[in-house]
Order: structure tokens, then sequence, then C-alpha cells
């Protein structure tokens, strides 16, 4: 069950092209087919699927297989209960700012400020309710927002800076009071690829998908981090080897006078900074002991006497300084402080120990310091990343911080008591066309596009309904939404096609963009006065499945259609219109045009 | 030159086929998992194992082996 170490090697390899990862994910998770299984659910408003090969990536190496299921565009309220009915155990959520609405960065400019102030309450309300619904999962890793393109300004400080930074503070605010919300910087991860290759225009504006494999690859490796690869595993300890590892040269021969280590000069300087990076994990808590190949009496002297040294004899919880291998000393340590070996993590420079420890005891986390010293910084970033991944800072000043503005959030949460003061707070208004030439081509658009709010995935052409719109036994209606922050056009498409008595509804699709605003429930009313002045009495619909389209396999039953039979899947409803009264959504006002 | 076995295993890869069913025929009409959102990341991945960039028009028409192959050979010509 363990893999095998080409198929590590390859999972390793950042370089790998996006094909033969996605194989050597796939052939790792046959491998790890009896390891446990973790369920991830990832809500964005922007398309990011690609982020979900990368995390199974991330499980494949902590030894998992994730199961990963995607929200809808944009509904992480809805997303919240889709989670929980599949399952997941941890949840991402990627809202991407420039598609808060359209072309927000745009937008900002030349927006009013209370347009802008507007945009905020909105998002703070929908971000609480999505929390509060997230609370049930062991984590929700909440990304924080950045811009797409650089500012023009030449300090960088314009309206989308500023607004960004507001955007970002009603994160911070809405999530202290969720315990289990960690916040992910994404835009650590755009700058290291560079913006110019993160971010893909060409796929951002005709997919919503913003984010180059790139971005996501690294993404994955910080969100996994952040949960200390699911919760796999808790490191406590690092161990470290001394000559060349925090200290240039070899004390053995070099002497306490002649080792490289101070605060200026290179590459001193590097091992200097590398020590002050350990000591800040110490005093977060991370366990430091020695493991090396030196005499004890060298070593004693240097931490004793050496005056650059940032890192003292007491810092460290035990020490191995003796001439016996590593895999033994290190077993050793691991009886003495008591805590399993998978907690280790171990820095050494020598390739030969680290490939002995490596094959020995797989489960340590071996770092070996980079041949390019000035690689050591980044690596040890790497380490920080390791241990810190998911903890709120322990240091005094930034929990209390933590705490008061947790008070304050759970103040600004009763804004809004349930989902529904939510959604009647976005003054959802769906306006009903029947039969209007001018909407043919759109209407045809949507219905080749939509996938999950699909109920019977018939395709039209526009030549197909604009002929329907003649015709006096077929109806074609229309919904166009709208809320309080703009218009959400064209969005719904119900096409009625009328047999006798009998009003057969040949399909009803919406687009995703309005989805768990209730919307889809709005219009039925309005439907079936209409359908009543054409003399039918009855109402029929048909449910027909498809790979997407799952979601709306019960809609005709929460609408209140009766199921009359169900072949292989295929689902026919119907319902008398006399007896017949729609589930609809208080808080979507209706107008029949 | 354009190697046509790598390409073809590319697109395996992605769309989880085996590289023998890549013919002509091949399409987003007969490959069942070949929907919009794998074809972006099929689009991502040839350029990636190629080293291209296809250009922004001819991402979204690629839908099939043969048109694929023309596209590429192209990219490949030009790099």
């Amino acid at each position: 069950m363990t893999l095998e170490p080409d198929l590590r090697a390859a999972l390793e390899d950042r370089e790998i092209t996006l094909a033969a990862l996605m194989k050597t994910v796939a052939s790792a998770e046959r491998v790890l087919a009896n390891a446990s299984e973790i369920v991830i659910g990832i809500s964005s408003n922007a398309t990011v699927d690609l982020l979900g090969t990368y995390i199974r990536r991330e499980a494949v190496l902590a030894g998992l297989r994730a199961r990963i299921v995607m929200g809808n565009y944009d509904d992480p309220i809805g997303d919240t209960e889709r989670f929980r009915a599949e399952g997941v155990e941890r949840m991402i959520l990627l809202p991407v700012f420039d598609n808060v609405i359209p072309a927000l960065e745009a937008q900002i400019p030349h927006m009013t400020a209370a347009a802008i102030a507007d945009q905020e309450e909105g998002f703070r309300a929908k971000l609480n309710l999505t929390l509060e619904k997230a609370n049930v999962f062991k984590s929700v890793q909440l990304g924080l927002f950045h811009r797409m393109g650089p500012s023009a300004a030449p300090d960088g400080r314009d309206a989308v800076a500023a607004v960004i930074d507001r955007f970002n503070q009603i994160v911070g605010s809405v999530a202290a009071a969720y315990p289990n919300v960690q916040l992910v910087d994404v835009e650590a991860a755009v700058t290291t690829v560079g913006r110019e290759t993160a971010l893909d225009w060409r796929f951002f504006l005709k997919a919503k998908a913003p984010y180059s494999a790139r971005v996501l690859a690294l993404l994955a490796a910080r969100l996994a981090a952040g949960t200390r690869n699911f919760g796999s595993r808790y490191l406590k300890v690092l161990a470290l080897d001394c000559d060349n590892t925090l200290w240039g040269g070899v004390l053995g021969e070099d002497l306490v006078e002649g080792v490289k280590l101070d605060p200026y000069d290179y590459p001193g300087n590097v091992y200097w900074r590398i020590q002050n990076s350990i000591l800040a994990l110490q005093r977060q808590g991370v366990l430091l002991c020695l493991c090396t190949k030196n005499n004890p009496d060298d070593v004693a002297e240097m931490f004793a006497r050496h005056p650059h040294m940032v890192l003292k004899d007491t810092d460290l919880v035990s020490q191995r300084v003796n001439w016996i291998d590593k895999v033994a000393n290190l077993t050793d340590l691991a009886a003495e402080l008591n805590v399993d070996l998978d907690s280790f993590v171990f820095l050494d420079d020598s390739p030969v120990e680290v490939e002995a420890v490596r094959s020995r005891l797989p489960q340590i986390t071996m770092i070996q310091v980079p041949t390019t010293l000035s690689d050591y910084p980044r690596i040890i970033a790497e380490v920080e990343r390791l241990f810190l991944g998911a903890g709120a800072a322990t240091d005094g000043g930034a929990k209390l911080e933590h705490y008061r503005a947790r008070a304050a959030a759970v103040e600004a949460r009763s804004a809004f008591g349930s989902h529904e003061d939510y959604l009647a707070s976005l003054e959802l208004e769906a306006s009903i066309h029947v039969d209007h030439l001018s909407e043919a081509a759109r209407i045809a658009e949507l219905s080749q596009k939509s996938n999950q709010f699909n109920l019977t995935t018939r395709r039209y052409t526009q030549a197909q309904v604009e002929q329907w719109m003649n015709e006096a036994d077929k109806q074609v209606f229309s919904i166009t939404v709208r809320n309080r922050f703009g218009d959400s056009g064209l969005t719904g498409v119900l096409v009625l096609h009328y047999d006798g008595d009998v009003a057969r509804v040949d399909n009803y699709l919406m687009s995703c963009r309005v989805l768990g605003q209730g919307v889809e429930f709005s219009l039925w009313s309005a439907v079936l006065a209409r359908v009543a002045v054409k003399g039918a009495m009855r109402i029929e619909a048909d449910f027909i499945p498809t790979a997407k389209n799952a979601q709306v396999r019960d809609f005709y039953d929460r609408l209140g259609l009766e199921l009359l039979n169900d072949t292989g899947g295929v689902r026919r409803y119907g319902r008398h219109i006399a007896d017949f009264t729609p589930t609809i959504s208080n808080w979507v006002k209706v107008t029949d045009a | 030159m354009l190697d046509e076995d790598k390409l073809k295993q590319v697109i395996a890869d992605v769309l989880d086929v085996e590289v023998t069913t890549i013919d002509a025929d091949f399409s987003m009409d007969t490959v069942e998992v070949w929907d919009s959102l794998r074809h972006m990341t099929l689009v991502l991945a040839i350029e990636d194992a190629f080293g291209i960039t296809i250009p922004d028009d001819e991402a979204s028409n690629i839908t099939s082996w043969p048109l694929i192959k023309i596209v590429v050979e192209e990219g490949v010509a030009a790099a």
C-alpha cells in the first residue's frame, strides 16, 4: 500500500507535465485503493476544477486518496449543503475578487462609494451565512482576495487596492468568529509564479477560469500543508544536523573560529538567517534536537562560545552528537521524546545521510539543505509551512487580536438571521417574457450551454426557437433576473408544447449564475396562469438524467408535481392544474411582462 | 516535426481513454468525458507538454483529433 519510489518521485516532481501528472495521480490512487479516503469540497465563483487534480496529488503523497466534490458556480451557501450531503470533511472556498460581480476591478474606479459599500455588505452577509453553515466541516480554507491586473498607479495604491484591502478585512473579521476557518494567501501563490504566468486571461474571459496550472499546483501544496496533510500527520520535532546546516564549514576542521556564521557577510549570513528562522519555530512550539556526527565537545563549545550562535543549548530538547548512524539516533530520539517518527522533520546537508534516512525511515520528512546556498531560505520557508500550516499564530499578541475580532464578528453575524433573510436582502426580481423573438438567440445559446440545471437537456437552435414562438401550440418562456447589485440577464428558459388539454414541458433550464437563490421556483405560478388561459387542464414534465444534471433529479418533486413513472431514470411527472399549487420563493418578486 | 504518439498520449492521459481509441473519428461528440471543462484542461496539458501556446480562437475549436493535430503541428513548427 505504499507507493513505489518511481511513482513517488514522479508525484513529487514539480515540473511534471499536466497530462503525466493526471495519469500518475490516477495510478497512485489505484495503489492506495485501500487507504483512507478524505472528501474535499471546492467552492468558488470561478472555474477552478483543475485544483482538484493537484489536491489529489498532495493527498496521495500523504498516503491518502482525496475525493473531490466540486461546488456549483458562485453558490457557496448551497454548496455547503450539497457538500454535507456528499460527506465532505474539508471545504476549500476560493472567491475571486474580479468576479464578485463581473469585471469588478474594471468597475471600481467609476463606482460610487455607496455602490461599493453595498457590495461589501452583500459580500459580508453571504460569507457569514456560508461560514455559519460550513461550521460542520473539520476545516474551511478560505482564500484571501487579490487583484488580477497590476495597478497603473505608481505607488500601487489605487481604488482597487483599497477596496481589496477592505474586502480582505471583511474576510478576516467574519472568519474570526469561526474557529474551523483558515485564511489562505492566494496572492502568495500568484506572485511566486509571477502574475503574468499565474493568471490566464484567455480562460478567465472564456470560461471564468483565472488560474494557470502552476498556481493551482502551488495553491494545492499550500492548502495541503495548511491542514497538515489533511490531518494525516502532526509534525512536532525538527532534528538538525550541524556542519553546513547550522553553520558553514566543518567544525572538526575549521574550528569555532573558522566556521561561517555571522549577520553580515556571505555565506555566514545565510546560516545566521536560518538559525533565526529555526529559533522562531522553537518559540512557536516546535521541539528542536540535534542529530549530528561531530565530537560532542566541539559542538558544546560552538554553542557556548561562538558570538553569533542564535540557537542556544537551552533551545534544544535533546541531542545526539556522536558517530553512530543517524537512523539509530533518530529512532532513539523518538523513543526518548515519546513521539512517533512520522512527526519528525530532519534537516541535513549530506545526500548520503538523507538517502539513508529516507530509505530506512520513510515516515520521517527529510529535508536536504540545498546545494545552492541561496535556495536555503526558501527551503526553510517550506519547513515553516510544514510545521505551522494548520496554525493560528501562537504568540500572545496575535491571539488577543484574534479574540477581539472574533467578538466583533459574532455581533455582525446577527445582521441576517437566516438564509432566507439574506436572500430577501438581495431584492431579487424575476421578470417573465413569453415568445419574445428578440430573445431567441440568447435562449438557444443558453439551451446549448446549460448542463447542471437542465431537466431534459434538449438543445435548441435559434431557428427552432423562433419557429415555436410563432406557433400557437408552443410557448417559449424566458426569465430575466436582477437583484439590487445588478442584472443577471436572461437566465432561465421554459418551453411548453400543448397537446389537447395537456401542457407538456419540453424543457426547463436555468443558468448556474442564479442557482441557490430560489429563482427556479418563482415563475411557475405565472406559467400556470398562462397555461390556464390556453385552456389546458394538465401539466406534464420529464426529467431525463445525464452525467451533469443530478442536482435537479428531484426538482419536480420539490415543485409539487406527482411522479407518474420512472423508467431507467427517466422520470415522468404530471398534475391537474386545478389542484396544483407550486412551491414558491416568497423573496422573489415576479413580474409577468 | 510533430510527435504524434506523444500528442496521443497526452490526450489519452487527460481524457482517461486508451491511446488506440484516438483516430479520425475521435471528437468531443464521441467521447463522453470530454466536456468544456475537460477541454480546457486538455488545451493546458497540450501547451504544457509541447511548450507552445495555442491561439485564443483555435483553443476552443480543436474539438477532434484531426483538428488538434493540425493546430499543434502549426504550433510546433512555429516554436
